[in-house]
């Protein structure tokens, strides 16, 4: 454990260049900036000994002190220049071009993250890594390097300077010095590791307040609120009683840390005291020794600090380098493509990350190119999964499976997704003009094509009736467009973009009668001449369909006609009947 | 550095519940900073006594004093910590318990409008960002104001001409901080709004990269990033190029050095006139310092007040969101048909009405279904009835009772909403259901799974119904989930439902069970219901049909359809859309 918070620095510092780029000599030249500024004051501080010396002694020599003095002026103003020089890099520019490369690479990663790995994110985590993290880490960059150099030189320079003046002061300084060490891992552990108890009862906290607010209508119906919300209530006061019972492991490290210099202040006078009534150690040293070390209550007060920051620091780097880990889906060798878009699974096994049971379980089945294939099933079988896996969400642990013949393994994801078109229940609107938001799928298309495309998605109408047309912000009228209209425009998006495949999943689910029919009629348009793949719940939408999938628990358990499968009298039969049967369903 | 009042106002507003905790840390931590700069001159005196200098002290005595002195700093501001950190945990305390209390006296509309992540992020993030800032910031305040003041009284009192050079350095100092820092506060606003919008070009980007990746190669999606990224690296350039030297200005002045050299120089000058003694010099270069020390924690303050004010401001706006009114005396219905009066709503800081002068009547035990468009107001409907928002033109009476003169607990013995979502605690099956009624025995708890057809379900599962639900327990699809929650509301068994028909069938593998639990969930009650498949109302004894907030047509399905009228059209859609069977034209063999 404590190897690893050395290399945690030393890794900050080394993930630091490498996040920087081409601007880690730029780095590099502000921490050597930095490192003279402080042997140089810690110098400055030091040429107290023979200033003091000189000045009281007996045989006074106005010149030595002079020179003392310049010497002293002089290493201020180097350490004062280089300082100056030292922060050019956070407050020349620098930093604004380490921030935006960081921010860069990591959208380049994103693009490129396997979309098994992307939806494992929370989007807040991934918003917080993007914003808040890069801006935390790298933007304290200077300031950090600069205190933790300052830490490192301005007390060795010190006592090095005091190792020629008088060993056993500077053996005083190198034996209670490193005292701060354990104290320092103490608060380090404590920030992290010994944080346990706390971080579970908070975790407990916060699922406690998510309960709470969501099921406050039902919790306000039998009166369980505010101080009667008993679960809740003990959930709040354990947090504090868990804050409580670290208050002293935590504050006792920090609380000593902020008086470690007048303690050393303290043995040295009693030790330097002893010398000097010895005759070995001259009092006026003794004097400047006190001064000098006294120097060092800054540095050190600011330890604390330094120490909450690293933390910051090395946390959000360590998100950020997950993001960065996270690999890309390789390319077989030979990158083909298809030139037919028939889908064929063949003997397809898939388990999600972290979980243990098959998704899907030995799938076979060909989707012959331009056919319509529904594949049906309760939820939680595997439908989603299966729509997933032709889009190469993650990649399948057995089998294969093939677009016109071709693996799609052996395809660049880019080529692959140009194939593909989905329609999902949830609609994603840029905020950007309509135009744009159509046009997206398919950046090089004329303005009359994007409106055809809205023509045949049934959106055409709608958008004309908009203040501004085409050219309407989304976000000016973000909450008026109907759930309807926004699933047009993503429509719209997919005959745009024409796409031989096309995945419909449940797109009609969430909207009501009105919108349904015209995202339908949308919809047949959007699937002429396509090799389609639907989901759907309502079974009688896909009875046409040229072949229907019964997925159950990962399997395919029937397959056929919906004549076929009807004649079966299996699942597929049982549903039907039981949806028919609802159909009939009425209050009274 | 000088925080506008307003600010400083706010969060102590929010902090006043602990304040004895806080004055008494700050208190001590004043002290602490007087123990400080005694124990640099004790040193300065017990070091002298050493000397060849007359003092008075003995070198023994004067030691034994000093150590006592770093002991007491060091408990001093131990329990500065110590309380300042109790004070910030019973905050938290206080502010949470404050804050559910009031969640649970707002009109619940406000909860769904402000939506439970952000709520969580105020009950959570804020208040812990309060908790920071009284525990740490606090006692830092009290340091870095007592510090310098104590150092400069102390060298007033060793020496006033050395007091006046290190002032010198100082004002000096802070004179060129403020000369360059004076555009700061424009220019930081300036900041803070281009970092608002690269953060929302960062979100729009990750949260529409699993969406985006079906229609877009990346390309668009990765330009708009990109731009955003290049203004901000823009602006970052022309921001620090205007501020950058101030900043670095400031770092460099911010340091003790010119102060020590200062009086250092001086220092030597009045030895060599013989008007200053060594001890005295000692303790000046000791103490001097401490007045350029204290500048550097307040420039850490600033970031930090800024964060904790933010902070306040969003606990505050939670804490002050207007309560439901409670009338002086309650009043209860004694029948349960429901009448809306001239009901006109408006939703808050909306211009357009959601709802323009509604009427109509539901007679006890008899079923009304609405209809419409959506955004026609038929959910606004069903949500004023339990007070998720009040009305202020207009009335709403349950049995002759204006919902606004009855307890709101009476009110929800009255009323059920049976959810949009269907939310399970994170407790057992027999708890999520009998929560809807305490004094329910297990018997009743069972007939109503019964009833809710889940009880054969349940009884699968190992634990039955000591099987917890939720992320610790067993997987419940999104039917099953429906069926609990219809169990909970027939053991409410409240004499009015409203009910939200397209959610209940959100999971047509269940959709029979469904039926046949609304069936009798609905049984003998008083029903309001938002009805998507309008075969199912075909018989319900009353059909409101509304566009865009206001009633349009009112009657039974066969008055409606020969009136021609909305309802027409929404039926004859309604048909349409059932018999849609998805088809490629043109390609059929």
């Amino acid at each position: 454990m404590r190897k690893n918070k050395f290399t945690s620095a030393y890794g900050i510092y080394k993930l630091t260049l490498e996040l920087s780029g081409d601007l880690s000599d730029d780095f590099k030249k502000s921490l050597v900036c930095f490192s003279v500024a402080f042997i140089t004051q810690g110098l400055a501080i030091g040429t107290f000994y023979p200033l003091l010396k000189r000045l009281f002694a007996d045989n006074f020599i106005f010149s030595e002190i002079l020179t003392y003095l310049g010497l002293m002026i002089l290493f201020s103003i180097i350490s004062l220049i280089a300082k100056w020089k030292g922060h050019n890099f956070d407050f020349k520019g620098k930093i604004v071009d380490v921030v935006y490369t960081l921010r860069t690479k990591l959208g380049i990663s994103l693009r490129r993250m396997p979309l098994e790995k992307l939806s494992a994110y929370k989007t807040g985590d991934l918003n917080s890594i993007f914003s808040s993290n890069v801006e935390e880490s790298v933007m304290m960059l200077g300031m950090v390097a600069s205190m933790v150099l300052q830490l490192l030189f301005v007390p060795t320079t010190i006592i090095i300077v005091t190792l020629f003046v008088d060993y056993r002061l500077a053996m005083l300084m190198i034996v209670f010095f490193p005292l701060t060490i354990p104290l320092y891992y103490r608060i380090r552990n404590v920030n992290k590791d010994d944080k346990t108890e706390y971080n579970r009862s908070h975790a407990d906290l916060e699922a406690g307040f998510i309960e709470y607010i969501q099921g406050l209508p039902v919790l306000r119906a039998v009166n369980k609120t505010g101080r009667d919300a008993r679960d809740l209530q003990a959930a709040i006061k354990r947090v504090r009683a868990s804050q409580k019972k670290g208050l002293f492991m935590t504050q006792a490290p920090f609380v000593m840390i902020g008086i470690m210099v007048q303690a050393v202040l303290l043995v040295i006078l009693f030790f330097g005291s002893f010398f000097v009534i010895a005759g070995t150690l001259e009092f006026v040293t003794l004097a400047a020794c006190i001064i000098i070390v006294a120097r060092l209550t800054e540095p050190v007060s600011v330890l604390v600090n330094v120490i909450k920051l690293f933390d910051l620091i090395d946390s959000a780097f360590n998100r950020i380098k997950t993001v960065f880990a996270s690999q890309p889906l390789q390319i077989q060798e030979p990158v083909r493509q298809p030139n037919n878009f028939d889908i064929k699974f063949d003997h397809v096994d898939f388990t999600y990350e972290n979980q243990k049971a098959k998704a899907i379980n030995n799938v076979s089945f060909h989707m012959p190119d331009r056919t319509l294939n529904a594949i049906v099933g309760d939820s939680g079988g595997g439908k989603t999964t299966l729509t997933r896996l032709i889009m190469r969400y993650a990649d399948i642990q057995r089998g294969s499976i093939k677009i016109g013949g071709v693996d799609i393994k052996n395809m660049k994801p880019d080529d692959l997704l140009k194939h593909i078109s989905v329609v999902f229940q949830d609609v994603y609107l840029f905020d950007d003009t309509i135009l744009n938001n159509i046009k997206m799928s398919n950046p090089d298309a004329t303005d009359s094509e994007v409106e055809n495309a809205a023509n045949a998605a049934y959106c055409h109408e709608f958008i004309s009736r908009l203040p501004n047309g085409y050219n309407t912000e989304v976000g000016d009228i973000g909450g008026s467009l109907s759930g309807g209209e926004r699933q047009r425009i993503s429509i719209a998006r997919a005959i745009l973009k024409n796409a031989p495949i096309v995945i419909l999943d449940e797109p009609t689910a969430a909207l009501d009668t009105e919108s349904e029919v015209a995202v339908q009629n949308a919809i047949d348009k959007l699937v002429k001449d396509k090799t389609v793949v639907v989901i759907a719940h309502r079974l009688s939408t896909v009875a046409g369909a040229d072949n229907i999938l019964v997925v159950d628990d990962g399997a395919i358990i029937e397959h056929g006609k919906h004549d076929e499968l009807i004649s079966k009298k299996g699942k597929y039969y049982n549903m039907w009947s039981a949806q028919q049967r609802a159909k009939e369903w009425q209050i009274k | 550095m000088n925080q506008p009042e307003t600010i400083q106002k706010g969060l102590w507003a929010i902090v006043a519940p602990v304040k004895g905790y806080i004055i008494t840390a700050v208190g001590l931590s004043v002290i602490g900073s007087i123990t400080s700069v005694t124990i640099f001159i004790l040193l300065a005196v017990t070091g002298g006594s050493l000397g060849p200098f007359n003092i008075s002290f003995g070198f023994k005595q004067s030691f034994l004093f000093l150590a006592s002195m770093v002991i007491l700093s060091f408990l001093i501001n131990y329990y500065s910590f110590v309380i300042s950190h109790l004070g910030a945990f019973k905050l938290e305390e206080i502010l949470r318990t404050q804050l559910t209390t009031r969640l649970a006296k707002i009109p619940l509309g406000n909860i769904i409008t402000i939506g439970t992540g952000a709520l969580k992020k105020v009950l959570l993030d804020d208040v812990k960002n309060l908790h920071a800032f009284v525990a740490d910031s606090t006692p830092m305040i009290g340091r870095s104001v007592a510090s310098p003041i104590a150092s400069f009284i102390a060298l007033l009192i060793i020496d006033y001409r050395l007091a006046l050079v290190a002032l010198c350095v100082l004002i000096v100092g802070a004179g060129i901080m403020y000369f360059v820092m004076k555009d700061d506060v424009s220019y930081r606003e300036k900041y803070d709004k281009n970092q608002a919008d690269v953060n929302k070009a960062v979100i729009e980007f990750v949260q529409a990269m699993p969406v985006v990746r079906t229609f877009d190669d990346g390309t668009t999606s990765f330009k708009r990033y990109n731009n955003a990224l290049e203004r901000f690296r823009t602006f970052g350039k022309a921001w620090i190029a205007a501020t950058g030297t101030a900043g670095q200005i400031s770092l460099t002045v911010l340091n003790p050095l010119p102060t020590l050299v200062a009086v250092t120089i001086t220092g030597i000058v009045f030895i060599l006139q013989g008007s200053l003694e060594f001890v005295p010099f000692v303790a000046a270069l000791m103490v001097s310092t401490g007045m350029a020390d204290a500048l550097m924690p307040l420039m850490w303050m600033r970031d930090f007040l800024k964060k904790s004010k933010a902070a306040a401001v969003r606990i505050q706006e939670i804490l002050n969101l207007p309560q439901l009114k409670i009338p002086s005396s309650f009043k209860r219905p004694e029948k349960f048909d429901i009448a809306f009066e001239n009901v006109s709503f408006k939703y808050n800081e909306q211009d357009h009405y959601a709802l323009k002068d509604v009427s109509f009547r539901v007679s006890q035990n008899t079923a009304t279904a609405l209809v419409g468009p959506s955004g026609a107001g038929k959910s606004t409907v069903a949500k004023l009835i339990p007070r998720f928002w009040d009305i202020k033109e207009g009335t709403i009476k349950i049995g002759g009772v204006d919902i606004r003169d009855m307890e709101s607990k009476t009110l929800m013995d009255t009323v059920t909403f049976v959810f949009q979502d269907t939310f399970l605690f994170n407790d057992t099956l027999a708890n999520n259901i009998k929560i809807a009624n305490e004094n329910a025995t297990d018997g009743d708890m069972i007939e109503a799974a019964r009833a809710a057809q889940i009880h054969d379900f349940i009884m699968t599962l190992p634990k039955g119904y000591q099987t917890p639900a939720g992320d610790r327990g067993v997987y419940l699809s999104g039917g099953q989930k429906q069926r609990i929650t219809i169990a909970r509301a027939i053991l409410r068994n409240t004499p009015i439902i409203v009910l939200d028909e397209a959610t209940a069938f959100a999971d047509p593998e269940n959709e029979e069970e469904i039926v046949k639990a609304l069936s009798n969930l609905l049984k003998c009650k008083t029903v309001i219901m938002i009805a998507h498949r309008l075969s199912t109302i075909k018989n319900v004894e009353q059909i409101v049909v509304f566009d865009q907030g206001a009633v349009t047509e009112t009657g039974e399905h066969g008055d409606l359809l020969e009136n021609q009228g909305t309802y027409e059209r929404l039926w004859r859609n309604y048909e349409k859309a059932q018999t849609w069977d998805l088809h490629q034209e043109g390609n059929k063999q």
